[in-house]
């Protein structure tokens, strides 16, 4: 899949940097093609007490927010991890165009015994998988911003 | 529970004994003896069917898949059809491919926005022509489910086609909904339905296809290819040439296994002809209490269609009956495409009158 | 004589077009016949001379004339047993003695000649096509219109007025569309479900429209120019992982076409999300297939396949479904992440991530029917546990009587046939398995059937989180 370049500059985790990631991928017709995404994905960067809540809808990321842990997990799942380990994820993808394979989100959650992708129903959680390539392809295109990482 | 076994299940970091026997010596020496690549098509069914051999009868009634080695102790699961030409065309995995590659959504790629206000009659017209089908199309699905799994796993291609076309009917059934649901109108009038039972109530896949595929869908292909003149809006045209386009690959396969059928077991010839005796001969006439078979309502809602209206019914009766020759016209043309030419002077009288002398 | 007939405009130019000869046209005209029917013929190519003497002919029985039957015809009457006078009545309804031998030869009945006749005298005295348009009137709720939304016209969305009225019994056994108005002519189709219950998702319909969304396609989707092959065994290894999942999806497939004409029509959302779902599986068949064939191996050993027997055997479809899209594919989506786990190419892992996209519809779907059941139907509480009860004790069964995919798991899994790695393999088979479980349990408990935890089949629960000691209960289905 081809992404348009554009470069933008923002501070990861915060809210103009999902806000970024949104209109890139709005504009992007790859993302489009894949499907309809109909889904709610919490974002939760652990030892920052960072939380963000992305509703994805019908060919679109229709919404991006800082919220509240609670908020978060209210989700149809979240994706929880160490700042640590969203920089590696960021970074891996920056450096290769996309994330390779030990850095994708599903083998991320494979990886970690609690998993990646959690959910307070396994129904709902399930959405992780039914619209994988969406999220992939969501975070994919955070390689085309200048992700600025404060320690 | 054995405590020996209770601590050979809970102790995973012990090692159970491995057979590995499914681990085959000569199966070393294949990998990458031969590479498959995909062509312009991408990577295709018959590329990798050119590996293996295909054979025309088979014993195995367990779901092994071709050219999976045998299990001693499979289970059976199905009673198959042991024989490959019962349910074969040759064209079956070009038109598999071709129907994964020709997959539409009616949500997103009929332009509903072009449907524009139609006066009432023209309205309640082309709704009746859509509950029509979309009551019909589904019988089209329900009918190749059936057949699924009589279809012998050595011959998987049928399967996946039938898996296709089931899938195209379903999308069939929805676009029509939409249709009458879509412009200011509603669902009207259940058909009669006695034509399409006689699709369900098949004992045999040759039976099936060659009345469904051949005959029914035929006449449904016909009539959205023609659909120019019965379509209002650009979203009634591109419905009419995407489901043309599903149907004829329905077509495609029920003509080649009519084909195949007639060339590998010609002492079939008369029970085709019987066949089709009853979805369009004097038994359906019979069945169906002297109604035709495609319901007398879907003809009047083409009749209106056709001609733009009530008042001009007369014009459009004779757009049903221009529709009806060509039809038949094409109807027997397949049919001599797939062997059976004679079916020129064997067909029921009602369809025998459309043809030229 | 009286005034000359006029001649419609668009019959006068059709003639005019193909030659044909006015004065033919009006005689046809006075005859009755109707001017759609003369405009028919005359395009079809009718020739003049012949239509000029059946014309005569027409015009002479009309008066009064004797209807004369050739000798040929009287015969192959007496043949068929056609009274004369059948013959004379077909006449002078307007068809010719040709086509009325034509008739005779096609093998029909003097019942069936009678009803040709009828048909044929009705339409001369209506003066047109025989047409009732009652249908017009069809009493079903009109003046809808159902706009496209942000993911275009979905079928959820049509769920308006009365044709959202979706019924716990749908009532008609034939295949009226939801909101039609009923023919009373319209014979049974021989469903079996009529009970909303019995198969019903909330969520169906957007489960079939993201279906068709996000369907991939397997001979131009996967980068198969990049899957180099494993090392071996691992390319063996992968191929008995996808004979599998090839053997798997045909099982279920087969199932879901024997499933679909049992589904009465007031319920299609789930009728065409369960096609979407058996094109999943075509596609899955296709794909491990062609990903089995890539490097050269091909097929492995088949399963013995007696897991996948009651899945078949299932007598309810809610039986079938539960084993199907709950157990199932949370066993499948459990392999699909040891396959990707294990990928060394971007394809591989393509094509373990796509199929786990449609696994998870069906999951969804299978959970959702689940709970939707479970809360109309609470005294079959301990049936579905009987079923989940054998389901897990068939895989029981042929995990441990054919080790074949599990030790092909352990190779993949470990990265090779040396001890350190079998071990190695063995344990993250282990881990993965206590993950399957995990995901299964929860998604029951998504379900309504969080006790299935305590009732787990004894061989599974060696994967659960946290190992349960052996306990035998008295209730239940342990």
């Amino acid at each position: 899949m081809t992404q348009e370049v554009a470069q933008a500059k923002a501070v990861f985790p915060s809210l103009e940097w999902f806000q970024i990631l949104k209109e890139m991928v709005n504009h992007d017709e790859g993302f489009r093609r894949i499907g309809t995404c109909d889904t709610t994905m919490g974002i939760k960067i652990t030892d920052r007490q960072k939380y963000y809540l992305v509703t994805f809808e019908a060919f679109e990321v229709a919404d991006v927010r800082e919220v509240s842990e609670e908020e978060a997990e209210e989700a149809d799942f979240w994706l929880e991890g160490p700042f640590a380990l969203w920089r590696e994820m960021l970074e891996n993808i920056k450096a290769h165009g996309k994330a390779d394979h030990q850095h994708t989100l599903n083998t991320i959650d494979l990886e970690m015994p609690e998993g990646f992708a959690r959910s307070h129903d396994g129904l709902r959680r399930d959405a992780f998988y039914r619209f994988n390539q969406s999220l992939q392809y969501f975070f994919n295109a955070s390689s085309r911003i200048d992700t600025v990482f404060e320690d | 529970m054995d405590k020996d076994m209770l601590y050979k299940l809970t102790h995973d970091e012990d090692l159970p004994p491995l057979r590995l026997d499914w681990l085959r010596p000569e199966d070393r020496a294949r990998i990458e003896a031969t590479r498959l690549r995909p062509t312009r098509k991408g990577l295709t069914i018959e590329q990798v069917e050119a590996l293996t051999a295909t054979v025309d009868v088979s014993d195995d009634y367990s779901a092994r898949p071709k050219g999976a080695q045998r299990h001693p102790a499979a289970a059976r699961h199905n009673w198959y059809y042991p024989v490959r030409h019962e349910t074969w065309a040759d064209n079956v995995r070009l038109l598999y491919e071709e129907a994964v590659q020709r997959q539409w959504s009616s949500a997103t790629d009929i332009p509903w926005h072009t449907l524009k206000p139609l006066p009432d009659d023209i309205e309640r017209a082309w709704c009746q022509f859509a509950t029509f089908l979309t009551e019909v199309e589904f019988i089209a699905g329900d009918t190749p489910g059936q057949w699924l799994e009589r279809i012998n796993p050595e011959w998987y291609e049928v399967k996946l086609f039938l898996l296709t076309q089931i899938m195209d009917e379903a999308r069939h059934l929805d676009v029509f909904r939409k249709r009458a649901l879509a412009n200011g109108g509603g669902l009207m009038q259940e058909s009669t339905g006695a034509g399409l039972r006689i699709i369900l109530e098949c004992q045999d896949f040759s039976e099936f296809s060659a009345i469904m595929h051949v005959f029914a869908e035929a006449l449904v292909q016909t009539l959205f290819r023609s659909g120019e003149a019965l379509a209002y809006s650009e979203a009634e045209k591109t419905i009419f040439r995407l489901c043309a386009q599903d149907e004829s690959r329905h077509i495609a396969f029920g003509v080649m296994h009519l084909k195949h059928i007639l060339e590998t077991q010609p002492w079939r010839r008369e029970e085709i002809h019987y066949y089709l005796d009853k979805i369009e001969g004097p038994l359906s006439l019979d069945i169906q209490s002297g109604h035709s078979a495609a319901s007398p309502v879907f003809d009047e809602a083409i009749m209106v269609l056709a001609g733009g209206g009530r008042k001009n019914i007369d014009k459009g009766f004779d757009w049903l009956m221009q529709l009806r020759r060509r039809q038949v016209h094409e109807y027997v043309h397949r049919l001599e495409v797939a062997g059976l030419p004679e079916r020129r002077y064997r067909l029921s009288p009602a369809l025998r009158a459309f043809l030229d002398s | 004589m009286g005034e000359e007939l006029q001649i419609p405009e668009d019959l006068a130019q059709v003639a005019h077009e193909k030659g044909f000869p006015l004065d033919l046209v009006r005689r046809a005209l006075a005859l009755g016949f109707p001017p759609s029917l003369i405009a028919a013929q005359i395009r079809a190519g009718a020739q003049p001379e012949q239509v000029a003497a059946y014309l005569d002919e027409q015009e002479r029985v009309r008066a009064g004339g004797e209807v004369h039957i050739p000798p040929e015809v009287q015969q192959l009457a007496r043949q068929r047993r056609w009274p004369e006078e059948l013959i004379k009545r077909a006449v002078r309804a307007g068809l010719s003695m040709q086509q009325v031998k034509d008739l005779l030869e096609s093998g029909l009945r003097a019942d069936q000649m009678e009803r040709v006749v009828i048909l044929r005298e009705r339409a001369r005295e209506a003066g047109g096509p025989p047409v009732t348009l009652e249908w017009m009137n069809a009493r079903t709720e009109w003046g809808i219109r159902v706009k496209p939304g942000k993911k275009g016209l979905t079928l959820g969305s049509l769920n308006v007025g009365s044709y959202g009225d979706i019924p716990d019994y749908w009532p008609r056994q034939t295949e009226m569309p939801r909101g039609a108005a009923p023919n009373p002519l319209s014979p049974s189709m021989g469903y079996s479900i009529y009970e909303k219950a019995e198969l019903w998702a909330d969520h169906a319909a957007d489960l079939y429209e993201e279906a068709i969304q996000r369907q991939w396609k397997p001979a131009t989707h996967i980068p198969w120019d990049d899957i180099p092959p494993l090392p071996e065994p691992l390319e063996q290894a992968l191929c008995q992982l996808c004979t599998y999942m090839c053997q798997n999806a045909m099982v279920i497939s087969d199932t879901i076409g024997k499933w679909l004409k049992e589904m009465s029509y007031g319920y299609h959302e789930v009728k065409v999300y369960m096609a979407t779902a058996g094109f999943d599986y075509a596609r899955h068949m296709d794909v491990f297939r062609k990903r089995a064939y890539l490097n050269g191996v091909g097929m492995g050993r088949q399963s013995p396949g007696y897991y996948l027997r009651p899945i078949k055997d299932a007598r309810r479809w809610t039986e079938a479904s539960t084993m199907m899209f709950i157990f199932n594919t949370s066993f499948l989506m459990h392999l699909c992440q040891v396959g990707y786990y294990t990928a060394r190419s971007e394809g591989d892992a393509l094509i373990f991530a796509l199929t786990m996209q449609d696994l998870a519809r069906q999951t969804a779907y299978g959970v959702e029917h689940l709970r939707y059941f479970l809360l109309r139907k609470p005294e079959c509480r301990l049936e579905v546990d009987g079923y989940l009860q054998k389901i897990e004790a068939f895989f029981a069964y042929e995990d441990d009587k054919d080790p074949t995919l599990q030790e092909a798991l352990v190779v993949l899994l470990g990265g090779g046939l040396g001890r350190e790695e079998l071990k190695r393999g063995w344990q993250l088979l282990h881990r993965f398995r206590r993950r399957w479980i995990a995901d299964y349990l929860w998604r029951l408990e998504a379900a309504g059937m969080p006790e299935r935890r305590q009732y787990l089949f004894f061989y599974l629960r060696q994967w659960l989180p946290q190992h349960q000691e052996v306990t035998v209960t008295t209730g239940g289905t342990s």
